[in-house]
């Protein structure tokens, strides 16, 4: 153990008893932002018109088929020839493989050795592991086949996701992932808690949109039951 | 450019008269102060939610030793490294050695307070090491070679036309006509520095808070920079102050909800990163080696005093922009890496008392700044406090003053016959609008930032006598 550690650590220990009292852990978190009716339906509608209102867009598709149509519908908008994406396996749409390459578009995963490659691609596609309505925000966490390029680095990144992944409150999450223990949380090496299209106010206050991230976000949500 | 706390009043004096900066703080640090007040409004209960937030940074600070060999174990048990520093010096050594032992020559940085409090960059560039700032705002500052004038807007103090001219006149950015355009600016920044990140071989990031239960360190942006810059690279460093840590994710979505509304008024930052340690086999990208440094650097010198409040800041930047003097004055003035009213805690505290003298008394003491903060630190009472600190290594003439005052204050006679001189004194040199501007001797200290009032016809005590005994006059009477 080095010597900075052990000094640091005693000058707190000694230090201490001059600490302002602090109040326990409260037994119930009061949630930031309030929700009116935690409803599906109206979950949904929270998190269109959060993301709506940071210039994000969210399509709610019935079925596979319209979630696929979309899909192909956004990539052509954009001119998008290869796209950078998570595995299949971790994204809710059997069929985007085929669909892909039947629209004659390239997919890439990201590895050490084709970073030119991936920063060629017009797209980046990836499922989420949780949305908040309260926010407007896509939770992602980082595992063998789901980097962090697809969610990153193109200028347009669609995100994917079942409408039962929906969650009421960024409050909600945590408590879901108390209840699994924190391991999800802890054995992952990344989380994001994506809340908009990259953007920054650095000059004179003004909004402008992908500056390092995405500069365009569209989430496609895949109602229950389709 | 040299930091020098102790030339507040010239540079406060200076930054008064320079209306450029004067048109951008109206502008921005006003907007912002608006835009915070809307965004708590709009939350279930702003006052109940500064109080959850400041629970769990004071419960942070209590427990911190045990929550710091927790964060300590979480990290070391998934391959990442953590360092710990007791000074600057000792945190740089940390990253030449990071940067030695795996041949780095090139970085990019997000913005973190922290490395700018150690001086990091100049370091690492004398040691051939070249860093980037990724923020927006930090690559102008950097392009610029100056200073970031605001915690969370570091150009705060900069109009579009200035920053335009640099990106000619650096970056080779081909001049337009007509209107300044902030979005091809933004799309030329992007399309410059995208290039750089694919040549980087490490990140250096800092950290807004660390939840211990896990060990993860939560890093927050709007542009994705943090992201990027260890998405990439090989090699994440992060450099966190010890007293950031926090215990739990539910105190950790308190803090990262208040403080995005604090800070911008957003909801959420658009990136809340949260980082647990290197990348895992198969992710395809992420960081191959980890590394936290713990910074102390001074913190642990606050920690149980008067002051250890202090240690609860989020740096959100609100008290800021809510202060009648950095709203007039703005960031650079302070001479300091942390300005605004809580850095005029934090930096005499840090720096030491004698480093930063005027700060302590840069301020009105009106309160706006305790009823921004998201985690309700009682600044104004804290700068009370150092200024008491400060007046008790005052000059002996000081003392003698203080003591001949209160004295006089104790006995009647003396303070009324020193009053009625006093007043006729004021009465003969009184200019004709009444107020006092070039008090003589040693009194001069006091107007040279301000006005002496001049005395009233009547004291409060004469009036007080002519008062009772017109009331006893009016009792007798009836």
């Amino acid at each position: 153990m080095s010597e900075a550690r052990e000094q640091i650590l005693a000058r707190l220990r000694g230090a201490r008893d001059g600490l302002p009292p602090a109040p326990p852990r409260p037994l119930h978190y009061q949630p930031v932002m309030p929700l009116d009716d935690d409803a599906p339906e109206a979950l949904l509608a929270r998190f269109s018109a959060e993301l709506g209102a940071l210039k994000g867009t969210v399509s709610v598709v019935d079925d596979e088929a319209a979630a696929l149509d979309c899909v192909l519908s956004l990539l052509a908008e954009h001119d998008a020839r290869s796209v950078l994406a998570w595995d299949w396996q971790h994204i809710p749409l059997p069929g985007l493989a085929a669909a892909l390459a039947g629209a004659g578009i390239t997919t890439l995963r990201p590895t050490p050795d084709n970073r030119e490659a991936c920063e060629a691609a017009e797209a980046g596609i990836s499922g989420v592991d949780a949305a908040i309505a309260s926010t407007g925000s896509l939770v992602v966490s980082t595992g063998p086949g789901r980097g962090r390029l697809a969610t990153l680095l193109p200028p347009l990144h669609v995100a994917l996701l079942r409408q039962e992944q929906m969650l009421p409150d960024m409050e909600a999450w945590v408590a879901q992932q108390r209840a699994d223990g924190l391991a999800q949380l802890g054995a992952r090496s990344n989380w994001c808690i994506i809340t908009g299209p990259s953007r920054t106010a650095d000059i004179e206050k003004n909004l402008v949109l992908g500056v390092h991230g995405p500069g365009v976000l569209q989430v496609i949500v895949l109602r229950s039951g389709g | 450019m040299e930091l020098e706390a102790n030339r507040f009043p010239q540079a406060a004096s200076r930054a008064l008269q320079d209306k450029q900066l004067k048109a951008a703080l109206d502008h921005n640090a006003r907007l912002a102060d608006a835009t915070r007040v809307k965004s708590m409004g709009a939350t279930t209960g702003a006052e109940a939610l500064r109080q959850q937030g400041r629970g769990a940074r004071l419960r942070g600070l209590a427990q911190l030793p045990e929550l710091l060999e927790q964060v300590e174990e979480q990290i070391t048990a998934r391959g990442g490294q953590v360092l710990w520093a007791r000074d600057a010096d000792e945190a740089n050594r940390h990253v030449l050695d990071i940067c030695e032992r795996h041949a780095l020559k090139f970085g990019v940085k997000s913005k973190s307070m922290v490395t700018e409090e150690l001086h990091l960059v100049p370091l690492l560039e004398r040691h051939g090491i070249h860093m980037l700032e990724t923020d927006l705002g930090e690559f102008v500052v950097q392009i610029d070679e100056s200073r970031p004038s605001h915690i969370v807007a570091p150009i705060m103090h900069m109009t579009k036309e200035k920053i335009y001219e640099l990106f000619v006149e650096k970056l080779g950015m081909a001049a337009t006509e007509g209107e300044i355009d902030p979005q091809a600016m933004t799309r030329f920044a992007r399309r410059h520095l995208r290039a750089k990140y694919f040549e980087a071989d490490f990140g250096i990031t800092g950290g807004n808070f660390i939840i211990a239960e896990t060990g993860t360190v939560a890093i927050t942006t709007n542009e994705g920079n943090a992201r990027l810059g260890t998405a990439l690279q090989p090699v994440h460093v992060a450099i966190v102050g010890i007293e950031k840590v926090i215990p739990t994710w539910e105190d950790y979505a308190t803090l990262a909800q208040t403080l995005a509304r604090s800070a911008t008024g957003q909801q959420l930052s658009v990136y809340s990163t949260l980082y647990n340690g290197p990348a895992l086999p198969e992710e395809g990208d992420g960081p191959q080696h980890y590394y936290l440094i713990l910074v102390d650097n001074g913190r642990s010198a606050i920690y149980g005093t008067t002051y250890s409040e202090a240690l609860a800041c989020i740096r959100c930047g609100a008290c800021l922009n809510t202060c009648p003097v950095y709203q007039n004055v703005g960031g650079h003035a302070y001479g300091a890496v942390y300005p605004g009213p809580i850095g005029s805690v934090i930096t005499p505290l840090l720096t030491g008392p004698e480093n930063a003298t005027p700060l302590p008394f840069a301020s009105s003491l009106c309160g706006a700044c305790k009823s921004a903060c998201p985690v309700d630190i009682n600044i104004p009472d804290m700068l009370l406090e150092l200024r008491h600190d400060l007046q008790q290594e005052q000059g002996p003439l000081w003392n003698l003053g203080m003591q001949a005052w209160s004295w006089s204050f104790s006995h009647p006679l003396l303070y009324e016959t020193g009053r009625k001189v006093s007043a006729a004194l004021s009465k003969a040199f009184a200019p004709q609008d009444g107020g006092h501007r070039n008090l003589p001797g040693p009194l001069a200290a006091w107007t040279e930032y301000r006005d002496f009032p001049s005395f009233p016809a009547e004291s409060f005590r004469d009036w007080w006598r002519r008062e009772r005994a017109d009331r006893s006059a009016q009792d007798d009477a009836t």
